[in-house]
C-alpha cells in the first residue's frame, strides 16, 4: 500500500505503529537486564524502520496526530531523549492542543523510569489538565502520574499510603471534578481507560463507592490500564472491581 | 561589466567600484593538491611570499583554501602595484632565509587557531588525502626544504595558473607580474571515505552540521537559502532550540558544490536540535518547499545583482571560475536563471543533497534511527602478521608484510603500508599510522610485548616520503601500563602507625572479657532454670553482650586486613 501511495498518511502511520508494536513484542516487557543482546538488536531494527516511515509521514502531513503520537512513543524506545520527545509533542500540539494519547505517551517519557523526573511528570500532567476544556478527559493524566509514582513502591500498602496523602488525594479529586465527575464528561475516545484509571485510584484511596461508580459506568467493559503493574491485568481488574462492589455497593 | 585583460601573460579581470581600490592574485593551488606528509607547503609558500613585505599596517592578506591561494590588497594604485609586483618577485626568488621563522609562525598560528565545529568534516568525507587534508595539522612543515618549496612554486605559481582581478578604474601603472611559465592545473580528483550515504559521525561539538555535495547550479544555491530559512524557523523561531542556524553553498571547482548547514544547541536541547534538523531535511526531501521561502531567497539575490557594486563584488568568484574552467554568467544571465528556479528544481536539489549527505551529530547521539549509516570508525579487514599482545587488556597488534592491524577495543583497525598517508615517528619508538581512508592507529611500544625489530619492520615498509619525525616527548606523556605502575606500588612497605599494635591488644582483651562473660551466661541460660520474668531480661543482656564482643573484635580484623 505504502509503496504505491507513499503520501498516504493513514497507511504510513499504521505501518509505523505495526513495526513499533512488533519491535516491542520482540523486546518483551521484561526489564532491560532480562532482554538478550540479539533481542535488543532486532527490537531496535524494527523501531528504526518504523521511525523512517513515520519521519516521511510527518514530513508530508505535519498535522497527522496518529503519526506524531507514534513518533513520541518511538522516541522512548529509541532513547532519543527528553527534549526530542517534547519537541515531537509540541509539533503535534500546534495542530491538536489536547491530544490525550500523545500526552499519555509523553507522560511515560517524563517518568523517572524513562530518565525523567517526578516533578516533570506531574508538571506536564497538570499543564495538560489545566489547558483542557471542562469535562475533557485529560485530567486523568494527573491521576496516572500519581499512580505511576505510587506504584513505584513495590508494595500495594505503600502505594495506597502514598495516594492517601492529603495533597495527592486533593489533586485526584480535583482531576475527577474536571473530568469524570464533570457534568460535561462524555464517554469519548479512551473513556474506558480513563474510568479504569480513576477506578483503580479510588480503590487504592479506599474510596470504594467512588470506585464502584466508575466500574459500574463501564458495565461489562474494562481497560487493563495500570492494573498490569500489580499482577495479571485482567485478574487484578476483576479483583479490584469485586472489592469496590463489595465495599462500595453497586448503584 | 567585467573586462577581461592580460597583464604579463596573466588573465586579468577588471571591474569598476565606488569604494576603495582592491586587487587579488589568485592561483589554482591549495591544500587539496598536497599530500598529508607534505601538508602545509602551500600555506608556507604564501607566508614566505608575504614575509619580506613588512606591510603590517596595510590591508593585505594571503589565504590558502583547498583549491586556490590568493594574495589580496586594498589601497592606492601605487601600493597595489608595488605589493603584487613584490609578491611575484618573492614567489620566483623565494626569501628562503626566513624559512624556519615562518615555519614557527605557522605552528603558532595552528595552535592558537580555535577549532571550528566543521573542521573535522572533510576527513570523514574524503579521508587523509586531497579534499580531506584541510582537517589535519600541517604535519609536513618540519621536513620541508628550500628546494621543496622552489619546486612547488615552479609547478603551481605560474602565469598560466594565475588570475589577477582588480576592482578599480584601471590596471595600476608599473605593475609587473614576473611569473614563470607553466600550465593551468586541473582541480584534483575527489576521494571518498564513505562506503555508504547518507552517513553520520559523532563530532566533538554541540552543533548539528549537514555536509552535502550537489551538482553546481543556480537552483542548488537557492536551496541553501531555503534550507537556512527552514532551519531558522524550526530550530530558533519555533522551538528556541538553537541560537545559530546557517546554511552555505560553495562551488568546489569540479562542477560540484559543497552545501553546509549548521545549527548549534544548548547542552540539554541537543537531542531536540538533531530531531528538528532531521525533520527539516525530511520536509524538503519529500518536496514541501515553501514558495514564500523560494521567493524571498530569489528576491535577496536579485537585490544583490541590482547593486552598482555587483561586478566588483563577484570578482573573486569570477576569477575562481576562470581558474577552474567553469562557466561565468553575466548579471543578466544570473537573473534569468534565478527567475527560472521553481519549487520542483529546489526539491530535486534537496533529494540529491540528502542522498549523499554526511551529518555531524553531537557527542552521545546517533542518527541511524533517521536512516543515516554510521561512517566507518574501523577497518573492514585485517592483515596477517606477527602478533604482539597488549600488556593489559586483550588487544593484539599484527605487524605484517602488507601492513599493520589492531585487533581489540575500538578495532579492527588496519593501515596497509601502500595506503599509508602518513606515519608520525617519535624518538621514543612510538608510531602513528594514518591510512588514506583516515583510519588512524597509534603504536605505543611501552604498551605491548613488542619485539624491538617490529618497529624497524614498520619503518622499513612505510615509504620514506610518508614519514614525519616528531620532536621528543616529555616522559610524562609516554603512556605506561597500569599494571606496572601498580606493581611498583605493591613493593612499597605499608606504613604502620605506632598505635596499631596497642589498639589490637586492648580491643582483643576487651573482646575476650565481654565475649567470655556472655558465653558463660548463655551457657547458664540453657542449663539452669530461671524465673519466667527474669528470662526476657537476661536474654537481652546476652544479645547486648554478643554485640559488644563483635564491635570490640572489629578493629583487630580491620587492622589485620590492612597489614596483609
Amino acid at each position: 500500500m505504502l509503496a504505491r501511495r507513499p503520501d498516504d498518511a493513514v497507511a504510513g502511520a499504521m505501518l509505523g505503529a505495526h513495526l513499533i508494536r512488533a519491535g516491542w513484542r520482540i523486546r518483551s516487557a521484561y526489564r532491560a537486564q532480562h532482554v538478550s543482546r540479539e533481542q535488543f538488536a532486532r527490537f531496535h531494527a524494527h523501531l528504526r524502520r518504523a521511525e523512517q516511515v513515520l519521519i516521511d509521514v510527518t514530513a508530508r502531513h505535519p498535522e497527522d496526530a496518529a503519526a506524531w503520537t507514534q513518533r513520541i512513543t518511538n522516541a522512548r524506545g529509541l532513547e532519543l531523549g527528553q527534549a526530542e520527545a517534547r519537541r515531537r509533542y509540541d509539533q503535534l500540539a500546534k495542530h491538536h492542543p489536547h491530544h490525550l494519547p500523545a500526552q499519555a505517551s509523553l507522560l511515560q517519557q517524563f517518568c523517572p523510569k524513562w530518565s525523567g523526573t517526578w516533578e516533570r511528570a506531574h508538571g506536564f500532567a497538570r499543564e495538560c489538565a489545566e489547558a483542557a476544556p471542562p469535562g475533557a478527559p485529560n485530567a486523568v493524566l494527573v491521576v496516572e502520574a500519581h499512580l505511576e509514582e505510587a506504584l513505584d513502591h513495590d508494595d500495594l500498602g505503600k502505594a495506597s499510603a502514598h495516594l492517601r496523602g492529603a495533597h495527592v488525594r486533593r489533586e485526584i479529586h480535583q482531576a475527577a471534578q474536571q473530568s469524570v465527575w464533570h457534568p460535561g464528561f462524555r464517554d469519548g475516545w479512551g473513556w474506558v481507560w480513563v474510568r479504569s484509571v480513576f477506578a483503580m485510584a479510588f480503590c487504592l484511596l479506599e474510596e470504594y463507592p467512588a470506585a464502584a461508580r466508575q466500574f459500574a459506568a463501564m458495565g461489562r467493559l474494562g481497560d487493563e490500564a495500570m492494573f498490569g503493574y500489580v499482577g495479571d491485568p485482567t485478574r487484578q481488574f476483576q479483583r479490584f472491581r469485586d472489592k469496590a462492589y463489595a465495599k462500595g455497593g453497586r448503584s | 561589466m567585467i573586462q577581461e585583460l592580460d597583464v604579463d601573460g596573466v588573465p586579468t579581470l577588471l571591474a569598476p567600484t565606488g569604494g576603495p581600490m582592491r586587487a587579488g592574485l589568485t592561483f589554482r593551488v591549495g591544500t587539496a593538491d598536497e599530500t598529508l606528509a607534505r601538508s602545509g607547503i602551500t600555506h608556507l609558500l604564501e607566508h614566505l611570499a608575504l614575509a619580506p613585505l613588512g606591510l603590517a599596517d596595510y590591508h593585505v592578506n594571503g589565504a590558502t583554501a583547498p583549491v586556490f591561494t590568493t594574495f589580496h590588497m586594498q589601497g592606492s594604485a601605487q601600493d597595489i602595484a608595488t605589493f603584487l609586483t613584490s609578491v611575484c618577485a618573492n614567489l620566483t626568488d623565494l626569501p628562503t632565509g626566513r624559512l624556519d621563522v615562518e615555519k614557527e609562525i605557522l605552528r603558532t598560528e595552528h595552535s592558537s587557531r580555535g577549532t571550528a565545529a566543521v573542521d573535522d568534516i572533510p576527513l570523514w568525507r574524503h579521508g587523509a588525502r586531497d579534499f580531506g587534508i584541510t582537517s589535519y595539522p600541517e604535519w609536513g612543515l618540519g621536513a620541508l626544504t628550500a628546494d621543496d618549496l622552489r619546486q612547488w612554486a615552479a609547478r603551481w605559481f605560474t602565469r598560466e595558473n594565475a588570475v589577477l582581478w582588480i576592482a578599480g578604474k584601471a590596471v595600476p601603472a608599473g605593475l609587473r607580474l614576473t611569473l614563470p611559465a607553466g600550465v593551468r592545473q586541473p582541480v584534483p580528483a575527489v576521494s571518498s571515505a564513505l562506503p555508504q550515504t547518507p552517513a553520520y559521525f559523532v563530532g566533538g561539538s554541540r552543533a548539528v552540521v549537514l555536509d552535502a555535495v550537489v551538482r553546481r547550479r543556480t537552483a542548488a544555491s537557492v536551496f541553501a537559502g531555503v534550507l537556512e530559512r527552514e532551519l531558522y524557523r524550526a530550530l530558533r523561531q519555533d522551538g528556541g532550540l538553537s541560537y545559530q542556524t546557517t546554511a552555505g553553498y560553495e562551488p568546489r571547482g569540479d562542477g560540484h558544490a559543497t552545501l553546509r548547514a549548521l545549527a548549534d544547541a544548548l547542552p540539554e536541547k541537543q537531542d531536540a536540535v538533531l530531531g528538528g534538523f532531521v525533520d527539516t531535511l525530511a520536509k524538503l526531501r519529500v518536496g514541501r518547499i515553501e514558495q514564500a521561502d523560494l521567493d524571498a531567497v530569489v528576491a535577496k539575490r536579485e537585490d544583490f545583482l541590482g547593486t552598482a557594486e555587483v561586478d566588483a563584488a563577484r570578482l573573486p568568484s569570477y576569477a575562481f571560475n576562470v581558474l577552474t574552467g567553469e562557466r561565468n554568467l553575466t548579471v543578466d544571465e544570473h537573473r534569468a536563471e534565478l527567475k527560472a528556479v521553481d519549487t520542483d528544481d529546489v526539491h530535486e536539489v534537496a533529494r540529491e543533497a540528502l542522498a549523499g549527505a554526511l551529518l555531524m551529530v553531537p557527542e552521545g547521539h546517533r542518527a541511524d534511527w533517521a536512516g543515516f549509516a554510521a561512517a566507518p570508525t574501523r577497518s573492514a579487514d585485517t592483515v596477517a602478521g606477527t602478533a604482539y599482545r597488549e600488556k593489559e587488556g586483550d588487544g593484539e597488534l599484527h605487524v605484517g608484510v602488507d601492513g599493520v592491524s589492531w585487533l581489540g577495543h575500538g578495532g579492527p583497525l588496519t593501515v596497509r603500508y601502500a595506503e599509508c598517508a602518513l606515519m608520525l615517528a617519535w624518538p621514543d619508538g612510538a608510531r602513528q599510522l594514518i591510512g588514506d581512508d583516515a583510519i588512524s592507529m597509534r603504536i605505543e611500544p611501552t604498551m605491548f610485548d613488542l619485539h624491538p625489530g617490529a618497529i624497524r619492520v614498520i619503518d622499513s615498509q612505510v615509504p620514506a616520503d610518508r614519514q614525519v619525525v616528531m620532536p621528543a616527548r616529555d616522559p610524562d606523556r609516554i603512556p605506561q601500563p597500569r599494571a606496572a605502575a601498580a606493581g611498583a606500588g605493591r613493593r612499597e612497605p605499608v606504613k604502620r602507625s605506632w598505635w596499631e599494635i596497642p589498639l589490637m591488644i586492648v580491643s582483643g582483651l576487651a573482646a575476650l572479657t565481654i565475649g567470655g562473660g556472655t558465653f558463660l551466661l548463655t551457657l547458664g541460660m540453657f542449663i539452669t532454670e530461671t524465673a519466667e520474668s527474669d528470662e526476657g531480661w537476661l536474654w537481652g543482656v546476652i544479645a547486648v553482650g554478643w554485640l559488644l564482643t563483635v564491635i570490640l573484635a572489629l578493629p583487630i580484623v580491620l587492622l589485620r586486613r590492612r597489614r596483609r
